[in-house]
């Protein structure tokens, strides 16, 4: 375990090498959240309700989305790709560590630095409304919404090492990667609710896994979904998923490595 | 600048312009796929403006299919500064003042400013503003107005006016990039302000805000100002507005860049 430590630790410090790149994730985010904001004023100077969200409700949603999107993502595809294209993925193979775990120890270090600039931004906005009696904090909730989140985190991870896996057969993956990003938006509830799809499209992307990774955990914080009964239907959707996609990783690593050939200095 | 050195770039640009086709056409699959995602980007607003109509009427006194052709021209906006500045220009800038690699750009026989932002166009974005041509007449047909040759001249003038005012603030943003080693995150604050600024109809912002979108960010002049002078015909003062701010706002770039250009360092062994 010391030697993944140690991992995590050295891909962290690289995550803090240039600091500036901090101040700037603030303003990307600050940016984001007034654009969202500006719009939904307008939204609702002449209603009070779009599709069961109230004001307040519509705001906390679109707080939220960047944090949570924060915990839940994850963003190795296109980097393992290149490293299997180019063939210096066997240096991964011939260090002392499981492929697997080192992947994940980098995919972890990388978002912790800009967690905490997202964590502070969004904790603000949201600490104005609770003082202002517009969020009520449940426990219960939060730690719900925080547990579908992580196991959102291990599914996102698993879906990207079965992106990545593909270059062993393809030249680019970056086509998966994009896909995966607009099915975020769509149907995952990065860019709106899933409360505000038409009926159809709604069904369809609550079968889908994406919704996981923004829509369900931000409903759990705003009180629309709750309840041990709901809870343990979720986390039981994503663990089947989890698995649904280990299974592939595991085979397309298996055949993957047959195929693949380095080519050295 | 004169006449003589605005052809030369032309005649370059065309050049490059023609290289950047048969370059993203050679593996036609490959350009069907980023086609395919490019269109699945664009049809992302579209879809997000959908959703919403379907529980409101309007945005501002902006209807949906005001709205849809505001996507449009936005779709537009976005294929030809991403294919023209962004995707092989300003994004890849931070890491190649990271790794010293423009220098060979620096040693061109032409402007710094348009070897590393404007001398790779990506063909497929470019192509990408078709679907935003499409987005635009069909909502153009569901209201059903008559749109006059002089608004729609007008509206192209102020809209080429946003694509320079959006140029050179991306350019200031990057230009940041020289100072900062590494600071791609500059970068994408820029790209990030133009994205989301430019999407909503300009009246939904008031106050002191209108007051900074209008002046000292001008951003509603890339979509929604054109969008409204096509749809609701021109306001004189927007286009003298808009020609004015352009005018400023590149002169602003350059001498930005060029102060920024300064700080750069070689990293080459």
């Amino acid at each position: 375990m010391k030697k993944y430590i140690s991992l995590f630790a050295s891909h962290f410090s690289v995550a803090l090498e240039y600091r500036s790149n901090l101040l700037g994730m603030f303003t990307l985010e600050l940016v984001s959240i007034s654009s969202m904001v500006i719009l939904w004023i307008a939204v609702y100077r002449t209603q009070e309700d779009v599709a069961g969200y109230s004001f307040y409700q519509a705001i906390i949603y679109f707080v939220l989305i960047p944090l949570v999107g924060f915990i839940t993502q994850v963003d190795i595809s296109e980097k393992l790709a290149k490293e299997i294209r180019m063939g210096t993925f066997s240096n991964y193979l011939l260090k002392p560590y499981t492929f697997w775990v080192a992947a994940f120890m980098e995919a972890l270090a990388g978002k912790i630095t800009y967690l905490i600039v997202t964590f502070s931004l969004t904790a603000l906005v949201l600490g104005f409304l609770y003082v202002k009696g517009y969020l009520l904090f449940a426990s219960g909730l939060l730690f719900s919404a925080l547990f579908i989140a992580i196991l959102a985190f291990l599914l996102h991870f698993i879906l990207d090492l079965c992106i990545a896996f593909w270059a062993f057969w393809t030249d680019n993956v970056w086509a998966f990667k994009h896909t995966k990003i607009i099915l975020f938006g769509i149907v995952g509830g990065a860019s709106f609710p899933l409360d505000f799809l038409p009926e159809g499209l709604g069904a369809v992307a609550r079968l889908l896994p994406f919704q996981y990774f923004y829509y369900v955990p931000v409903t759990y914080v705003l009180g629309k979904s709750g309840g041990t009964e709901k809870l343990i239907s979720d986390g039981s959707h994503i663990i089947l998923w989890m698995i649904t996609l280990a299974l592939l990783c595991f085979l397309a690593w298996r055949a993957g490595l047959r195929r693949y050939d380095a080519y050295g200095y | 600048m004169d006449i003589k050195t605005i052809r030369k770039y032309i005649r370059m640009y065309r050049v490059l312009l023609t290289y950047s086709v048969i370059q993203s056409t050679t593996y036609r699959a490959n350009f069907f796929w980023e086609l395919i995602i490019e269109f699945g980007y664009q049809i992302g607003l579209v879809v997000f403006f959908y959703a919403l109509f379907g529980h409101i009427t309007q945005i501002a006194g902006w209807s949906y299919y005001e709205v849809l052709f505001l996507a449009g021209v936005n779709i537009v906006y976005g294929g030809l500064l991403w294919g023209m500045v962004f995707v092989f220009g300003l994004t890849r800038l931070p890491e190649d003042i990271k790794n010293g690699n423009v220098d060979i750009t620096l040693l061109k026989p032409m402007h710094p400013l348009f070897g590393l932002t404007l001398s790779k166009p990506y063909f497929t974005s470019l192509s990408s503003t078709l679907i935003g041509i499409g987005v635009m007449y069909y909502a153009a047909l569901k209201l059903g107005r008559t749109i006059s040759v002089s608004d729609l001249f007008f509206g192209i003038i102020i809209f080429c006016c946003g694509l320079v005012i959006a140029y050179s603030i991306a350019v200031m943003f990057s230009a940041l990039s020289f100072w900062f080693l590494n600071s791609s995150a500059f970068q994408q604050v820029g790209e990030r302000i133009i994205d989301m600024y430019t999407r909503n109809p300009h009246d939904v912002y008031r106050g002191g805000l209108r007051v900074i979108l209008f002046f000292i960010v001008p951003l509603v002049f890339v979509s929604s100002v054109p969008s409204s002078t096509v749809l609701r015909g021109v306001e004189f003062r927007y286009v003298f507005l808009g020609l004015g701010l352009a005018a400023i706002f590149l002169c602003a770039a350059i001498l930005i860049w060029n102060r920024m250009i300064r700080y750069y360092s070689s990293a080459s062994s």
